[in-house]
Order: C-alpha cells, then structure tokens, then sequence
C-alpha cells in the first residue's frame, strides 16, 4: 500500500475561506482580492480565469480539461480523467493543487489499499485508554484519488459516501468533509492490464468523465521545448506556480452560479436529452435523474464563466458529453458493433430537437 | 409562480418559414417584440432550410444556425446573423426584453422567408417506447409445502443412511459363506451344432443380474423419479417466437453500422461507387446535362458549371480507387465538386 500525503505549503483548514492574498513572487493576478472582504464574484471571476492560465505553465495543452476541472469545483463536483499512462493526468491536478490555495491530499490507489486507509479508522490510544477517530486522506479539500481502477471495487465504493454525502460515517457517526471537497481521479483505460473497472454507482457519482488524449504535433513540442529548457514537472513551484484562487473565491464564484438563470425552455432540453439516452435502441441504461441534475448544474457553471446570466442549449451540448458519457450503459451487441458513448451522444445531440 | 408550478414547455416543432413570418409581422404589429423576434428568427432558419441553404434538422441552436449560414451565405450576409443569435439568446433564454431596433435589423437580414419553397417532410423523432421484460420462464406451480421443508429432506435423507448402514450391518452379521465347493472338473458344454438354423445360445453374463435386488429397484425407481421430476419441474422451450418486424432502428445507429459494414467489407471500389451515385443523383438535376448523358457529357458539364479540372472531375468519379486512402481522395473531391456545382 502506497499512501502518498501531499499537503499544500500552508495549509489553511479545510474551513478557512480567507482570501488569497498578493504573493510575493509577482503582481497580484486580476482576479486575486486583497485579504479582508470576501471576494466579489467579478473577482472570483478573474480568479478562475488566472487559475486557468496558471495551470498552463506546466500543462500543454488539454484546455478542455482545465475548463471541467474548474467547472466541476464550481460544481461540487468530482472528475474523473481517464487517459493511458503518460499524458500528464496527475500532472494536471497538481498542478491545480498548487494553483488554489487549497488542502489536497494524494491518495495513490493499489491493489491492496483498504477502505479504512481513505476514509481513516479508529486507533487505540494507550494514553487515553480510548478508541480515537484518525482522519484519512479523504478529510481534506481536493484528493487526487490516482489510478483509482488500480484497487478493487471494496476500496473504491469506500468514496461512495464521500462523494456524494461530503461525510465519512465510522461506527455510525458521521463526520463531516471540509468544504471544498473535491475529488479527482485518474484512471487508465480499462482494457489494461490489472485494472479493475469503477462500479456504476461510482461512476453516477463523477460529474465529469474528461479523455485526457495524446498531444498533437505541435503541442508535444512544446512540452519538449519546455523540458529541454529546464522544466521539472516534479518542482511546480519553480516553473512559477502559485496560488491564485482559494475557497473564498470558490465560494463567491457558486453563489454567482447559482444566481443563473435556466429558462423553461432550455430545461426541458435537458430532460429530453437525458430521456433519449434512455430510450436509445443501443444502450442499456441511460442517464439517471442525477445525470440530468449534473448536466443542468455543469451548463450553469459553462455560462457564468461564459459571462453570461442566464444558460442556452449551447451551454448543455457543450457539456452534454463529458457529464453523460460514463452514465450510459451499452448493450453488449451494441459495443460488439463499435457503438460508442461518445458516438451515441454525437448523434442525440445532432437529433434531439433544441427550443428556438 | 414556484418552481412545481412552472408550466413544462411543449416538445419544439416548427413550421414552414411562412407560418413564422406572418407570426413575426403581426406580433411587430403589436409591438410584442419578444414574441417578433423569436418568430422571425424561426422564419429565417426555416426559410433556408426550405431553401436547401441548411440540412433540416431540429438540434440546431441559435448559435449554430449563424455559424451554419456562415458557411454557405456570403460573408456580409452571414456577418448580420451572428448579433441575431446573440439576442434570440438574451431574449429566449435570458429573458431581456427585444428592442425594436434588434427586431429591425433581423428582419432587414431576413432575405430567405419571403416566397421560400414549400417544406419537405421532416424526419420523424419518435421516442422508443421501454419494452416490458419478458418472463424468463414459464411460471411453475408451487412445491407443496412439505417438499419445501428442509427438514423432511433432512430426514429422508437420514432415513436412507440409516437404511444403508442397516443393510451393511446385516451384510456383515450374516452366517458365514458356504466354504468353496471342491475343485469339481469344469463342465464339459457340449460344442454348439453347426446348425445355422438353432437359436445362439445365451450366456448369463447381464450386469443387471449381477446388482443386489434392491439396489436394481432402487435405481429403477429413482429413473422413474427422475423421469417424472423433468416433466414437471424443467423448462419446456416452446415454439420459436417470431420477432416483430420492421425492426425500428435510430436513423444515426443505421448508418453507422452500415458504415462499419463497408469499412470491415473493404470493397474501395464498391464503396466509392456508392458515394459518385449519391453525389451525381444530387448534381445531375442542376446540371442541364441531357437524361442518361454519358461520362464525356457528366465531366464536361461539371467541368463547365464548376470550373474545375477535367481531370480532377474524372478522377473523382470514374478512376478506379485501390486503398482506403484513395478512397478519402475520392470523398472529398466528390465533395469539392457539389459545393462548386451549387
């Protein structure tokens, strides 16, 4: 078992909103409140487009990736990026772990990890003669749950509860996560070797299921470029990683979010995508009710980064990939056809009629 | 007005491009610039696509149908679409109020609506009813309750222990066996008669013969058990259940398994067939070339129309078409060649 801690240099308290300040290494980013008042949602705003722009400087490319990474901790929600070894899946969330002033905490998955080591157990204390609660990696603000697929389903559903209900319960009391809390996991894909695939339930629980693909041509000389000019993907902070966002941005940036607006319209877009995914002659099982409340959550947060008050269809197709495509359940005729998630939500999305 | 309360919006359709020009008109009228806007929109988009401007097809967003029309409208023309889309947007979905002048110049842009042709059929969407799940067997009565008890089964299968080791128990306490009879000279059997004729003699040699009594009418009557056990219990496959036909099948899965149909077939030479039938069967009307022109007329009126090679135009459509490469080569020449012709 390989429990691989990696705290934050300052790490703040899961409770602790306060906002990031100037940092010595630079003029503060736009979006950066000074500390004191909360951040206004303007300031969230630049806050998250910095952060966006922070990650690039140790990740070429894979902008998509970036942009459901944010989404999803405007969302409450977690990620699951999914890509063969070697196109920088835990690179990614390091690098947004040193770009948020935030607690995160490395979990490596494998083989013979127990529940008990994430969600932590109860030691005896042989001073207090008493049983007493150790937290486990999971209490913490962003957990980098790495190559999750490496352990049994036993040790993944013990995130069941975490994910969805932000509380680990240990001999029936619940213990409350931090807030943020989100969780991203890597996986390779599953036709590896000694992987073992995420149960439906979990997967209902990801928002986001991103590809992480190969590079293009010109992204991967860069990434090159950058390596052969001195950059060490193990030392973030020298190739000039700082903190840009915290919690309290992150606060401020959901409760903009939730101050969008959905026309009636446009939710009955999604419920009637989400129904096609179900009534679709090659899938088993389509997207849940909670898919359909992902997909509405994820094209609100889309819009408010957008700048825009209010959600189009735009903002639904946008997403519609990323939050769905682990949700569907293909029969097995189907997948022996080469029938795809993705190439199933390509032709709902080119057939489901849009309100205009 | 709470959000249970909300009413759930009808599934979209739309009609012709005239239906929603007239809409627009009369809300305008009214000065319900909302209603104008939205309208007018709807008749633009279906005006191209009654105008074969744009493929029909309801998943187009405001967004995409600017996007769309920039690809086949002129630039100027398609430029006037985009801050359309904007506000149908805010007007749609935010919920601003349209302005007169925004309606204006919508309709000042509207150039597809006005005498567009009639409407072809749309393709109908038809949501896939869930089918029930069939049983997976026939229902079976149920065991008497003295058959479920485990504790009969514990107990008949007690009693035939007991039963066996009652009969070893007799087997071995029986009286001794009678010592072995003196070496007695075999007897002499008669040879058999050469007489094809006398039935063949029968020798007591039956493995049944050779199993104790019981144990040969138990295994009898556990046969007859048996037998009776599968004519009640086991599951009788009835007669082959026809499936109904026509199978429905979504128009995108369709084509896609026919496309890998093609693709794993490998027949480049069939498949680009396919594709110049389709493509000529769509240039040909608005060529003027004469029914049944010959492939010297085809090239040189597409050539004409075109302005394209010859050659190119050759190439496309009769040269053979050796790998899958070539076969994109093919495709998208084919493809030039329509978006020229048109």
């Amino acid at each position: 078992m390989t429990t691989d801690m990696t705290k934050s240099p300052d790490p703040s308290g899961p409770a602790g909103t306060a906002p990031v300040g100037p940092s010595p290494a630079g003029p503060s980013p736009a979006g950066t409140a000074p500390a004191g008042p909360a951040p206004t949602a303007e300031q969230a705003h630049a806050a998250l487009a910095a952060l966006r722009a922070e990650i690039g400087k140790a990740v070429v490319g894979n902008d998509n990736a970036v942009l459901y990474l944010v989404l999803a901790l405007l969302c409450r929600g977690h990620v699951l990026l999914e890509g063969v070894p070697g196109v920088a899946k835990t690179l990614l969330v390091r690098a947004l772990a040193t770009a948020l002033e935030l607690e995160h905490t490395r979990v490596q998955f494998t083989p013979d990890l127990m529940p008990g080591d994430v969600t932590g157990s109860q030691i005896y204390d042989p001073h207090s003669a008493e049983f007493t609660f150790r937290q486990g990696p999971v209490f913490t603000n962003l957990l980098l749950a790495d190559e999750i697929n490496r352990t049994p389903p036993k040790t993944q559903s013990a995130l069941l509860e975490s994910m969805e209900e932000r509380q680990v319960s240990v001999d029936g009391r619940p213990r409350p996560l931090p807030d943020p809390f989100v969780v991203v996991a890597t996986q390779n894909p599953i036709e590896q070797e000694g992987t073992y695939p995420l149960p439906e339930a979990q997967l209902d629980r990801f928002l986001f299921k991103v590809d992480i693909t190969l590079p293009g041509r010109e992204d991967e000389f860069h990434i090159l470029a950058r390596h052969a000019s001195g950059f060490d993907p193990r030392d973030l902070t020298a190739a000039g990683l700082r903190p840009v966002a915290g919690a309290g941005h992150i606060a401020a940036a959901r409760a903009a979010v939730g101050a969008v607006t959905v026309a009636p319209e446009v939710l009955a877009y999604i419920v009637d995508l989400c129904r096609a995914t179900r009534s679709a002659p090659a899938v088993r099982h389509g997207a849940s009710t909670r898919g359909a409340t992902a997909l509405l959550a994820a094209a609100r947060a889309l819009a408010w980064l957008n700048g825009r008050g209010f959600t189009t269809p735009d903002d639904v197709k946008f997403v519609a990939t990323a939050v769905l495509r682990h949700r569907l359940q293909l029969r097995p005729e189907a997948e022996l056809d080469g029938v795809t998630a993705e190439g199933l939500l390509a032709g709902l999305l080119h057939s489901v009629p849009v309100p205009v | 007005m709470s959000e249970d309360q909300r009413q759930i919006p009808a599934p979209p359709t739309l009609g012709p491009a005239a239906e929603h020009r007239a809409a627009a008109e009369q809300a305008a009228a009214r000065r319900d610039y909302d209603r104008a806007l939205r309208e007018r929109f709807r008749a633009v988009l279906r005006g191209m696509e009654q105008r074969g401007l744009l493929e029909t097809r309801r998943s187009r967003t405001a967004d995409e149908t600017a996007a769309d029309a920039s690809t086949v409208l002129a630039p100027e023309a398609a430029a006037q679409l985009d801050p359309a889309a904007r506000s149908f947007d805010e007007v749609v979905y935010g919920g601003r109020p349209a302005t007169e002048d925004e309606y204006r110049r919508l309709e000042y842009a509207d150039a597809y609506s006005a005498a567009a042709p009639p409407p072809k059929p749309e393709p109908l969407v038809r949501e896939v009813a869930e089918a029930a799940p069939r049983p997976r067997r026939r229902a079976l009565p149920p065991l008497p309750a003295l058959l479920r008890d485990p504790r009969f089964w514990a107990g008949l299968a007690g009693l035939i222990v007991l039963g066996l080791l009652l009969y070893a128990a007799m087997q071995s306490c029986a009286a001794p066996s009678a010592p072995p009879p003196p070496d007695l000279p075999p007897p002499s059997i008669p040879d058999p008669p050469d007489d094809p004729d006398l039935p063949p003699i029968e020798g007591r040699d039956s493995i049944f013969d050779s199993l104790p009594a019981p144990l040969a009418f138990g295994g009898l009557m556990l046969l007859i058990t048996s037998a009776l056990l599968v004519w009640w219990r086991a599951v009788r496959r009835g007669a082959l259940v026809r499936e109904p036909r026509p199978v429905e099948v979504a128009a995108n899965e369709l084509l896609a398994g026919q496309a890998a149909v093609y693709r794993r077939s490998g027949d480049h030479d069939h498949i680009a067939g396919k594709l110049r039938a389709a493509a000529l069967r769509r240039i040909t009307p608005g060529l003027g070339a004469a029914a049944g022109a010959g492939p010297d007329e085809l090239i040189a009126a597409i050539a004409g129309r075109s302005g394209l090679d010859p050659g190119l135009v050759h190439a496309a459509l009769y040269a053979p078409v050796p790998d899958a490469s070539a076969l994109g080569v093919v495709a998208a020449q084919l493809d030039l060649i329509e978006t020229e012709v048109r």
